[in-house]
């Protein structure tokens, strides 16, 4: 008799114990990620890393980052899957994951990124990142030129008036000076590192052009240095040429300060 | 269908010749487990049957039993995702109810087999209907849902009844389900009852 009711009783507890166990949050069976970082790259390449948490109550099937104008960035939005890194580990609680935004181009002044995380259970985000809030490491300039100045043959002139011009995919510094004027068009997002001059106007880097005499534009392939501080720009260009005539070049230079 | 509603009516009718018999009607405590218990709470099961009686010589009964147990969901939003062209994107669902109705088959043992106190373990094998009630909300798709799917369950169960006088018996049972959706998953659940057995001759 005894030993049936303790049967009985074990019988009970394994009927009802035999399972895994549920999570005490909804919140718990989901994935948790973070984003740590983003960063500039050459080229106009933005380099994101995000690292996970936890993985949730199951699996991770799917990894990645998204930007919007917006805070709350949703996971369509300028989509990066980490495909490959998801395929090769399901087990990585812990681990970074990074991505890499190539020909990065924001019509808008700044965005916002975040990472992603799906399992089996569901999504969720890390926290945003704004794209404004980086401070670029700064760029060496191997001349040195006086800030304000600009020289394109005639000798070293003053810049009197310098104005930034923020436009739906460019950027565009007006600077004049006591002899001649000149325009620097960027495309956007204008920030700290070297950029090539091309003279083509739907190039993606640097044009600079005369805008006083007869629109010489500066030729290609010459460096312009900018610096980016939280409230102006620093830029210089050491030594570019332009074409006078199909015969006679000329030399050009400057560095100018540029409020935001 | 046909064929499952004549399939119930002989087992019920092979039940019937027995000479003692019990309608029994119970409530338990249903916790579902794993995925199941992601989305739903833990609900009330009601179940009402009819079994044949233990006897003295005959450690064995049958019976069968119509069950019902309606969840409701553990949280306002379940962050879930859709899919375009192996791309995630949200997909945000809010289930109303999610319901189990099925019919189980019982077969039980009575390891103490006493007037007045039984106890017994056994399965139960059936099937029937799980239907879930949600709302979907994406970019893409916003849909009121009510999608249903058949399933085979599988109940082990254990439990100790104590007879207070020859029409009444008082059932306690702890019980371990699985679900077999058609083409598609499995699930498990548990659940603590207590029940009232009317015995009739």
């Amino acid at each position: 008799m005894k030993n049936n009711i303790i049967l009985s009783v074990f019988c009970l507890l394994f009927v009802t114990q035999s399972c895994k166990k549920a999570l005490k949050e909804v919140e718990d069976y989901y994935p948790t990620v973070e984003t740590t970082k983003i960063e500039y790259l050459p080229d106009n390449k933005i380099k994101v890393t995000g690292k996970i948490i936890s993985n949730g109550y199951s699996d991770l099937t799917d990894l990645g980052f998204c930007y919007d104008i917006t805070q709350d960035a949703k996971m369509h939005k300028n989509q990066l899957s980490v495909n490959e890194f998801t395929k090769e580990k399901t087990n990585f609680d812990g681990e970074t994951f990074t991505g890499i935004y190539e020909n990065f181009n924001s019509a808008t002044a700044n965005v916002y990124f975040r990472t992603w995380a799906v399992n089996q259970n569901g999504y969720s985000y890390g926290n945003s990142i704004a794209l404004n809030s980086l401070v670029s490491p700064s760029v060496t300039v191997p001349c040195n030129i006086t800030e304000n100045t600009y020289n394109f043959g005639q000798g070293v002139r003053t810049v009197s008036s310098v104005i930034l011009s923020l436009q739906f995919d460019k950027t565009i510094i007006y600077a004049s000076g006591d002899f001649g004027s000149f325009e620097i068009s960027f495309k956007n997002p204008l920030s700290t590192g070297i950029y090539k001059t091309e003279s083509f106007s739907g190039g993606n880097f640097c044009r600079i052009q005369f805008t006083n005499f007869n629109s010489f534009t500066i030729n290609d392939g010459f460096n312009v240095y900018v610096n980016e501080e939280s409230d102006f720009y620093s830029i210089v260009c050491c030594n570019a040429t332009y074409n006078v005539s199909s015969s006679s070049t000329g030399n050009f230079n400057f560095n100018i300060k540029v409020v935001k | 269908m046909k064929k499952t509603f004549n399939l119930v009516l002989i087992l019920i009718s092979l039940f019937s010749i027995e000479a003692k018999s019990q309608y029994f009607a119970s409530i338990g405590n249903f916790r579902p487990n794993n995925d199941l218990r992601f989305i739903n709470k833990p609900a009330a099961s009601f179940e009402i049957g009819y079994l044949s009686k233990f006897e003295e010589d005959t450690p064995f009964r049958f019976g069968v039993g119509g069950q019902y147990i309606r969840m409701k969901p553990r949280s306002e939003l379940f962050r879930q995702v859709g899919f375009i062209n192996g791309n995630p994107y949200e997909l945000n669902v809010k289930y109303n109810s999610n319901t189990f109705a099925f019919l189980n088959f019982y077969s039980d043992y009575a390891f103490v087999n006493r007037d007045y106190l039984n106890c017994f373990a056994g399965i139960g094998i059936g099937g029937g209907i799980f239907m879930s009630e949600f709302v979907s909300n994406s970019i893409y798709v916003n849909a009121d849902v009510i999608d249903s799917n058949y399933m085979f369950n599988l109940k082990i169960r254990a439990g100790i009844e104590y007879t207070i006088n020859d029409y009444i018996t008082l059932q306690a049972s702890g019980c371990y389900y699985g679900f077999k959706f058609f083409g598609s998953s499995r699930y498990s659940a548990h659940d603590f009852a207590i029940g009232l057995l009317l015995n009739f001759e």
